[in-house]
């Protein structure tokens, strides 16, 4: 060590050691995060865990009671838990849509960000299929649901959108996992080497024997490389194919040839804003706004009006088509949504997912506040959410008959459960910030070296 | 054929390492082309550093072809695809009134996210391997490669004369630590 400091003291590499004197600050900065618990965050921690036991409680209720606890009835066969299933598989597209393709197109400023996202998306995959077996009901036939020969010889049959969505959602889960795994190899070495105790095995194993060879930058960079650009087409085909799950159906308001670009966008859209959240939590409670600077903020809000645009073409094109058609089953449902007993939250929703982001983000200062920028996240966010409930019920509460029109608003059991889907979110992603660093170390020391050379 | 016991079995010769630690803004380069000068073959030489190194040296510029096997996977995945929908499809006919029993877009479907699936696991396990694989012999590592330095190991057999010159070599050329 004291030959180190000799060197890095000696005058002939002034100017480069400015620059590489950084990287154990780096270190040391990153990696700070996982070794401070506060009483606040045990706290926290407390209570999300309390609301996850009364949301596993209210499961377990249905369970031993039956599907009839909920407010889900004919014709209105899929309320708040498919809602939240396909705003879940929305988020996820936090991390693939601003990790991968920043990565692919080698956006600079993506270094403190992809981390972030890429947490979020396999966390919201996680909340997300859950939501497929507090649907099922009967829960413990989950494995009808996986291909195999079973006694009376039915497979699943492929034919269904619903079959796709599980194959989709398997190899989603799979792929964001091990895209969040691969770029950590690298953290995972360096905190092998720095954390002590019980940790220290479990990173050393996780690291898989990373020493840092060139070889294994090679392969490692190639691998994330590779994985990148399957990840972004595997994140349009998932979201296509929840789309399909409505568009396919022949179910007034659903059946709509744009259906699955408008939920890729809608997914992108909830994602990225989701981001502008974690990325303003991370930043105010890790003290790392040395890493997330308000330029961040700033390229984040521009991306976001671009999808806030595209959002709002395709919704505008979904309903001008249906309107001008008048077909009286659809217009049924558009009434009801812009005049009828919706209007209210159709429009606060529009507003949220539309008015609000635009006419912030194209101030160029509100971009560069953070708070705002959560807030305009936070907004977005209720504004898709209300919009998937908007997709399935009224669509469903619609049907062609007109005597078997009907409402839904959920029970106690399906609130309790969806405050706990959001509170399970946000308790794995705060235990998850004290195992693994929320910033890619090696990707921000990269920037910084390589930037400054 | 039955050894005699006054025989001296003659012991395999241990793979020893020299280790060097150096500064990043070093070039290394110059240090591997000294190296081979020595006539230590670039396997004999593993660099290791904390960040990718963006002018690598040509000891280390083994060409990863991992997209081979992406490829591979992906083309065994979408043949798995098929058989998935297709295949049980035609084994467990379901018929439903009106509807084929094997359609195109719905295998298509599937066979798109089993090549997908196929592709990216496959890849992560070849990565896995290569990433064990790819540490070298006898690779020492430093935590202080974390810290930006770089780590110059050089796998030689015991009792190699060039022990002593590789050392001094790795020294001339500003090595802070040598082992």
């Amino acid at each position: 060590m004291e030959a180190r400091k000799e060197y890095f003291s000696s005058s002939r590499l002034d100017g480069e050691n400015e620059t590489w004197k950084q990287i154990p600050q780096i270190n040391n900065d990153l990696l700070a995060p996982l070794h401070q618990f506060s009483g606040k965050y045990w706290a926290l921690i407390a209570f999300l865990s309390l609301v996850v036991a009364a949301g596993a409680a209210a499961w377990i209720y249905q369970i031993e009671t039956g599907i009839g606890q909920t407010h889900l009835h004919l014709p209105i066969y899929w309320g708040i838990y498919i809602a939240s299933f396909v705003y879940w598989i929305g988020v996820s597209h936090s991390g693939t849509f601003i990790s991968g393709v920043l990565r692919l197109s080698h956006a600079e400023w993506r270094r403190p960000i992809t981390r972030i996202s890429e947490l979020m998306t396999l966390f919201s995959i996680v909340v997300a299929a859950l939501f497929i077996f507090i649907h099922l009901g009967r829960v413990w036939r989950f494995y009808y649901l996986i291909p195999y020969p079973n006694q009376r010889e039915i497979w699943p049959n492929f034919r269904s959108p619903l079959m796709w969505d599980a194959t989709a959602i398997f190899t989603y889960a799979v792929s964001s996992t091990i895209y969040l795994y691969l770029p950590l190899i690298p953290d995972f070495a360096l905190a092998r080497d720095r954390m002590s105790g019980w940790r220290r095995p479990l990173y050393g194993l996780l690291s898989v024997g990373w020493s840092g060879t060139q070889i294994q930058w090679r392969w490692l960079l190639m691998a994330v490389r590779i994985v990148s650009i399957l990840i972004v087409l595997v994140m349009v085909s998932v979201h296509s194919i929840v789309g399909f799950d409505f568009a396919v159906a022949l179910v007034p308001g659903w059946h709509s040839t744009v259906m699955a670009p408008y939920f890729v966008v809608g997914a992108v859209h909830s994602g990225v804003a989701m981001v502008a959240v974690g990325l303003y939590l991370a930043r105010r409670y890790n003290r790392l706004d040395r890493y997330i600077g308000l330029e961040h903020f700033d390229k984040l809000g521009k991306i976001m009006i671009a999808i806030t645009l595209s959002w709002g073409y395709l919704y505008f094109v979904d309903r001008l088509v249906t309107w001008y058609g008048k077909t009286p089953e659809e217009m049924e449902v558009i009434d009801s949504l812009f005049y009828g007993q919706y209007a209210s939250v159709q429009w606060f929703m529009v507003f949220c997912n539309f008015i609000y982001p635009i006419v912030a983000l194209s101030v160029p200062s509100y971009r560069t506040w953070p708070l705002g920028m959560m807030l305009v996240g936070l907004i977005i966010n209720i504004g898709m959410y209300l919009e998937r409930i908007m997709i399935i019920v009224p669509g469903l509460g619609h049907p062609r008959l007109h005597y078997a029109w009907t409402r839904y608003f959920p029970s106690w059991v399906e609130l309790t459960i969806l405050s706990a889907s959001f509170a399970f979110f946000a308790l794995i992603y705060l235990l998850a910030a004290k195992f693994v660093p929320l910033i890619s170390i090696w990707e921000e020391k990269e920037g910084r070296i390589h930037g400054a050379k | 054929m039955e050894r005699n016991r006054g025989d001296r079995v003659p012991e395999p010769k241990r793979l020893g390492t020299i280790f060097a630690l150096f500064h990043p803004s070093v070039p290394l380069n110059p240090i591997v082309e000294a190296l081979r000068a020595l006539k230590i073959s670039d396997e004999a030489i593993s660099i290791c550093s904390g960040l990718p190194l963006a002018d690598a040296p040509p000891a280390a510029d083994k060409e990863a072809r991992l997209y081979r096997i992406t490829l591979t996977a992906g083309a065994v995945g979408i043949f798995f695809g098929i058989l998935l929908a297709g295949g049980t499809a035609i084994l467990y006919p379901l018929p439903t009134g009106g509807k084929p029993i094997v359609t195109t877009p719905v295998v298509g479907i599937i066979s798109y996210e089993t090549m997908m699936l196929f592709a990216i696991v496959s890849t992560f396990l070849a990565t896995l391997i290569a990433l064990a694989w790819g540490r070298g012999p006898k690779s020492r590592h430093d935590p202080r490669i974390g810290e930006g330095f770089i780590g110059v190991s050089v796998f030689i057999l015991a009792g190699d004369p060039r022990s002593g010159s590789i050392q001094e070599l790795l020294q001339r050329f500003g090595a802070l630590e040598v082992q």
